[in-house]
C-alpha cells in the first residue's frame, strides 16, 4: 500500500529532546517489544568539567544533551548489503525492514550497523528493527515515537538531500561519522553539540542501551 | 558480543581443513604424483568430516538453523553469503573427492586436488572478506587476512602431519620412508609460514592479543614459537620416532591451544564505531 511520503525521515530537534524516554516507550508499547528489545533508544551524552582558576573561582565547560536515535533506513544500508539471505530489505519509500520469512538469525547485520539498529530478539531467533511504523504511515498517521513525543522533538519529515543544510542538519557526537552509512535522517543539533568522533564526553548511561 | 564459540569452531575447522588439502596438494606434487591413493583417501576422509563438523557448528551460530537454505540470495552484495556458499562447495568437491578414491581411485590425480585446493581458497577468502567490515576497524586491516591465512597454513599442517603418522605409520598403505620425509618436510615448511603469517598479524596489529588479555594469553605467541621450535628439533635424524612423537604431540597441543585462544581474543576484540 503507498504512502503519502516520498522519503520519510526523523527529524530531531536535539535542543528540544529532554530526555523523557516517552518515543522509547511508545514504540516498545505499540510494537510489543520483548524486554531487552529496543527500537528507539536515548542516548544522554555529556562532559566537560569544572576548573579552578588562581583567584579561587570556577570555570566550566559542562554539557549534556539527549539523542533520541533509532534506525536512521540509510541511504547505504550496511545491514543490506551484508545480509546473507536478503531478509534486510529496502523498499520503494527507503524503509529498512526484517524479512522474517527470510532471516536466519545470523546477526551479521547487528556486527555491521553503527546505530544498533537491527536488534536480535532471542523469542524468535530472528533479528528486529524499526520499520518506520509503515502501518501508521499507510494509514495516512505518524510513527508512535514521533506522535508520543511531547515536546515535539522528534518530527517526521520529508527527505531533501538539497535542503539539508537550509534544514539545519547537523550531526553531532556520539553519532557515528555519515560516511558509513548515509544515514536518512535530519538532527538539528544542541547548542552545546559536539562534532562527529569527539572525545569531549561521554554517554551517561550505557546500562539503558546495551543489550538486555 | 553474544556467544562465540560456534564460530572459533566453524572458522578453525574450514581453515585446518584447507590447509590440510593444500599440503595434501604439494605432497602429491613434490612425491611426482606417486602417492599411494589408499593415503589420500583416509586423509580426505577426515578432512571431509572435519568440515562437516565446522558446518554443523556454523549452524549451531545461527537462531533459525532451518532458514539457512536462504543464505543464497545475496551473493552480489553479502560476502557472508559468498562464504556460506563456497564453503558448502569445497565440501562437495571435497566429497566428489571422497567418493572417487572409494569408486575409482585411479582417476584421483593432481587435477582433481588442484579443484579441491582452489575452492578450499576461494572459501578462505570469502571467510576473511566476511570480518572486514568498514564499520568494525578492530578487523578491518590487513592483521586479519594475514591471521586467517597463517591459521589455515598452521593448523592444516598439524592436521596433515597427525594424519600422516597416523595412517602411514600404523596401516599398511604403501608409502615408502623418502616420500614421508618429502611429506614431513612439507608440512614443516608450510606450517613455519603459517607462523610467520600469526606472528606478523600479531606484531602489526596489538589490538588483536591486548583486550581481555591476561598475561598468561599475552604469553601465547611466546608458547607457540617454543613448542614450533620443538617441532624443529623433533625432525632432526638424529631423534627417534619415539621422541619425534612426544615432541610434536607436545608442540601440536600448545599450537593448537594457542590458535584457540588467539581466535577467541580475535571475536573478544570486536569494536564497532558509532553507537
Amino acid at each position: 500500500m503507498d504512502i503519502k511520503w516520498k522519503r520519510p525521515t526523523f527529524q530531531l530537534d536535539v535542543q528540544y529532546c529532554i530526555g523523557c524516554k516517552t518515543c522509547m516507550v511508545a514504540c516498545k508499547d505499540k510494537n510489543d517489544l520483548d524486554p531487552g528489545l529496543r527500537w528507539r533508544r536515548v542516548i544522554e551524552y555529556c562532559g566537560g568539567q569544572w576548573m579552578p582558576l588562581p583567584d579561587g573561582t570556577f570555570q566550566q565547560d559542562v554539557f549534556g544533551y539527549y539523542l533520541s536515535v533509532s534506525c536512521n533506513h540509510c541511504d547505504k544500508p550496511i545491514c543490506v548489503e551484508v545480509c546473507p539471505t536478503g531478509a534486510m530489505n529496502q523498499d520503494e519509500n527507503g524503509i529498512v525492514t526484517v524479512d522474517q520469512t527470510r532471516c536466519m538469525g545470523c546477526r551479521y547485520c547487528e556486527w555491521a550497523c553503527p546505530y544498533s539498529a537491527p536488534q536480535y530478539n532471542a523469542a524468535i531467533g530472528q533479528m528486529s528493527k524499526c520499520h518506520l511504523c509503515r502501518d501508521e504511515l499507510e494509514a495516512g498517521g505518524a510513527p508512535a515515537c514521533v506522535a508520543a513525543c511531547p515536546t515535539r522533538a522528534l518530527k517526521l519529515a520529508e527527505f531533501d538531500a538539497s535542503r539539508l543544510e537550509s534544514d539545519g542538519h547537523k550531526p553531532i557526537a556520539p553519532l557515528p561519522d555519515e560516511k558509513f552509512t548515509s544515514p536518512i535522517v535530519i538532527i538539528k543539533p544542541h547548542k552545546m553539540g559536539k562534532p562527529v568522533n569527539s572525545t569531549a564526553g561521554i554517554i551517561a548511561n550505557p546500562e539503558e542501551n546495551n543489550d538486555a | 558480543m553474544h556467544s562465540h564459540w560456534s564460530l572459533v569452531s566453524f572458522t578453525l575447522l574450514v581453515q585446518s581443513v584447507v590447509g590440510n588439502v593444500w599440503c595434501m596438494q604439494l605432497a602429491l606434487f613434490f612425491n611426482g604424483g606417486q602417492m599411494d591413493s589408499l593415503y589420500f583417501k583416509y586423509q580426505s576422509i577426515v578432512a571431509l568430516g572435519l568440515l562437516l563438523l565446522g558446518l554443523t557448528a556454523a549452524m549451531a551460530h545461527l537462531g533459525q538453523p532451518l532458514a539457512s537454505f536462504n543464505a543464497a540470495r545475496n551473493m552480489k552484495r553479502s560476502w557472508l553469503s559468498i562464504e556460506i556458499m563456497t564453503v558448502n562447495l569445497f565440501a562437495g568437491v571435497l566429497a566428489i573427492m571422497v567418493i572417487l578414491t572409494f569408486i575409482n581411485p585411479v582417476l584421483l590425480n593432481q587435477l582433481m586436488m588442484l579443484a579441491v585446493s582452489l575452492t578450499g581458497g576461494v572459501a578462505l577468502f570469502a571467510m576473511t572478506r566476511v570480518y572486514l567490515l568498514r564499520t568494525v576497524p578492530a578487523w578491518n586491516h590487513a592483521g586479519t587476512p594475514l591471521a586467517f591465512l597463517g591459521s589455515a597454513l598452521l593448523l592444516g599442517a598439524i592436521l596433515f602431519t597427525v594424519l600422516l603418522n597416523l595412517f602411514a605409520r600404523t596401516m599398511n598403505i604403501g608409502i615408502n620412508i623418502k616420500q614421508l620425509a618429502i611429506s614431513h618436510n612439507i608440512a614443516f615448511i608450510v606450517a613455519s609460514l603459517g607462523l610467520i603469517l600469526k606472528i606478523l598479524a600479531v606484531k602489526m596489529y596489538p589490538i588483536q592479543i591486548v583486550i581481555h588479555s591476561k598475561s598468561f594469553l599475552r604469553m601465547q605467541p611466546v608458547m607457540q614459537t617454543i613448542s614450533f621450535a620443538l617441532w624443529a628439533v623433533s625432525m632432526l635424524p638424529t631423534y627417534s620416532s619415539g621422541h619425534f612423537y612426544i615432541l610434536f604431540s607436545f608442540a601440536a597441543v600448545v599450537l593448537v591451544t594457542g590458535e584457540i585462544i588467539h581466535r577467541i581474543q580475535f571475536y573478544n576484540s570486536y569494536h564497532r564505531v558509532g553507537l
